[in-house]
């Protein structure tokens, strides 16, 4: 089932980076066939996914990177930018996750059972919170490149993301603590992972506070960097209680 | 003129601010269990995040503010502060401490005043009946669940005479007992091995007196033993033969039990268990919860003012089609 898995996000990515080229081409009408068609089998890989473990798809980073793809897909596709040349820069993270679960040794895509400690709702609730706030933050920093080197005005698209980053990192972050309560006993340890999500909260928060664009952008892309480092330099470097790769 | 100066210097404080409680926590990340406790309990975190409450308070009366604009800052900000001191209570006042229960054995939660700091008497005692744990088959070890049967047995004075009314109860991750403001999380489970006895090459050895060592079996060959799982309610043990240098010649595991895949140590170890007494020990977290109930409302409040401010007043304007020009609109 791994190898079906593997052939269907070979032909993912390249659909993706194809419809890239044919965005650069002018050539829109292919270049949305090949966004649907690889969106179409990103969904088909998670249902799969899902069916196999029966449960969320994202309990470990394979799953996860998948999923984040696929939430992202979702917000390019109803995004103001979506049928246009823009896009071409905004539709690189979701190649490169694509690829980084493709790239994966074969030990971390084995289907696993959920452990006890996973088996709540809250999953449904914190996991997705954050997806949608690592998207929007994700989001968030392209446009602020874009504001940058092209000197257009997204102001109002920067301010929107902001905010979309901040409300669901935070709800994130509230409804781990909340969870946290009931199976660990403890709504907050410290663990390397709350830390760095806390440390990710705290640098677009003060994001808010800055007017100048420059530093704004150098704030989003610490936050950035604290949201990579929450997602794989945790798992990798700083083990704890989400240690689960 | 000088307004502008206090406001700059607001600013820069509010950086410098961020950027500390930001430094100290990446910090605590890169260090041990032990010590992120001191770290985060000691005036160097404790501190920041009460001077950037102060700076959040004290700005609006720094600069020359509107109605609308006070009205904005605070639906942002009061929450923020109102989460804070909820998170700083219950850092005080909540409590925690672990205690293990083998099968047949009982607590009174009045012990644990001391650990837990609570006043009201509890004169309840918890027996655990039963701890089991769930694999999700014979091939896959891994473990599906774990949880723990236990009565709960509270005394009822009614007419001059005590009653004891007994509850079973179940105890699992991600389903703590309560009682009262106490709550019971099943934690973790351990083996207490009492007395394992083996023999090989006809030399009884005990377990846990063997515990790192290697045996001599043969020359150039050396046999250990350790327990590995409980599967069944049985101990899965993993033996190894090793050479001088430790390069791994032989192994195997086995239970205590007819199992197709048991394998034993070879024939010519001699191998045999004599004794196994043991049993299972589950481990509990007990924790005290003054705040909770502020601490909730506290974080419902923040997340809901946060979505009101970010978008929810923008959708009832749109809804009722509200102009732009009103008493709140959100901005600067």
């Amino acid at each position: 089932m791994v190898i079906i898995e593997q052939i269907i996000l070979f032909f993912i990515i390249l659909f993706w980076l194809f419809y890239i080229l044919m965005l650069k081409l002018f050539k829109t009408t292919l270049a949305n066939i090949l966004l649907y068609a690889g969106f179409a089998l990103d969904f088909t890989l998670i249902l799969i996914r899902t069916v196999i473990t029966g449960h969320a798809p994202f309990s470990n980073l394979y799953e996860s990177l998948i999923f984040f793809s696929f939430i992202y897909l979702i917000k390019l596709i109803f995004s103001r930018f979506f049928r246009k040349q823009k896009a071409v820069f905004l539709m690189l993270p979701a190649v490169i996750l694509n690829l980084t679960a493709f790239l994966l040794p074969a030990g971390f895509k084995q289907p696993d059972k959920l452990i006890p400690v996973l088996k709540s709702f809250w999953i449904y609730i914190h996991v997705p919170s954050f997806f949608i706030g690592y998207v929007s933050l994700t989001f968030l920093f392209i446009i602020s490149i874009m504001n940058l080197i092209k000197k257009e005005n997204y102001t109002e698209v920067l301010d929107h993301e902001l905010k979309l980053t901040c409300f669901f990192i935070s709800l994130g972050i509230i409804t781990g603590a909340f969870w946290a309560e009931i199976s660990w006993a403890n709504f907050w340890s410290f663990d390397p992972k709350e830390t760095w999500a806390l440390i990710t909260w705290l640098f677009v928060v003060l994001s808010f506070h800055v007017k100048n664009h420059k530093i704004k952008f150098a704030i989003i892309f610490f936050a950035l960097l604290s949201m990579l480092f929450t997602y794989f330099g945790v798992m990798f470097i700083l083990p704890g209680l989400h240690s689960y790769l | 003129m000088k307004n502008n100066i206090f406001i700059k210097l607001h600013s820069s404080l509010l950086f410098l601010t961020f950027f500390l409680i930001v430094f100290l926590s990446a910090i605590t990340s890169f260090t041990s269990s032990d010590q992120i406790f001191i770290i985060v309990s000691s005036p160097f975190y404790i501190v920041p995040w009460f001077f950037l409450a102060i700076l959040i308070i004290s700005y609006p009366w720094l600069d020359n503010v509107s109605d609308k604009f006070l009205l904005s800052y605070f639906i942002k900000h009061i929450p923020f502060i109102l989460l804070f001191f909820a998170v700083l209570i219950a850092f005080m006042t909540n409590r925690n401490v672990e205690y293990s229960l083998s099968v047949g054995e009982a607590l009174n939660l009045n012990d644990l005043k001391k650990s837990l700091l609570f006043k009201e008497d509890m004169n309840i005692i918890i027996r655990l009946d039963d701890f089991k744990i769930e694999r999700h088959s014979k091939k896959d070890r891994h473990v599906k669940s774990y949880k723990s049967e236990v009565t709960v047995i509270k005394d009822k004075r009614t007419n001059n005479k005590t009653e004891s009314s007994l509850i079973k109860e179940l105890i699992e991750v991600n389903n703590p007992l309560k009682i009262n403001n106490l709550k019971i999380h099943q934690k973790s489970w351990s083996l207490g091995i009492q007395e394992i006895r083996f023999e090989i090459n006809h030399h009884e050895l005990e377990i846990t007196e063997q515990k790192d060592k290697i045996i001599k079996i043969k020359e150039n060959q050396f046999f250990e033993i350790f327990p590995l799982d409980i599967i069944e309610e049985k101990i899965l043990y993993k033996w190894n033969i090793k050479d001088k240098s430790g390069i791994l010649l032989d192994s195997g595991i086995f239970k205590n039990d007819i199992d197709a895949e048991n394998k034993y140590p070879p024939k010519e170890c001699d191998f045999k268990l004599v004794k196994e007494d043991f049993k299972l020990i589950s481990i509990f977290e007990f924790t005290y919860r003054r705040a909770n109930l502020f601490l909730t409302f506290a974080a419902v409040f923040f997340i809901l003012m946060m979505f009101m401010d970010f978008f929810g007043f923008k959708l009832i304007w749109k809804l009722f089609n509200i102009k732009k020009h009103g008493f709140y609109n959100g901005h600067n």
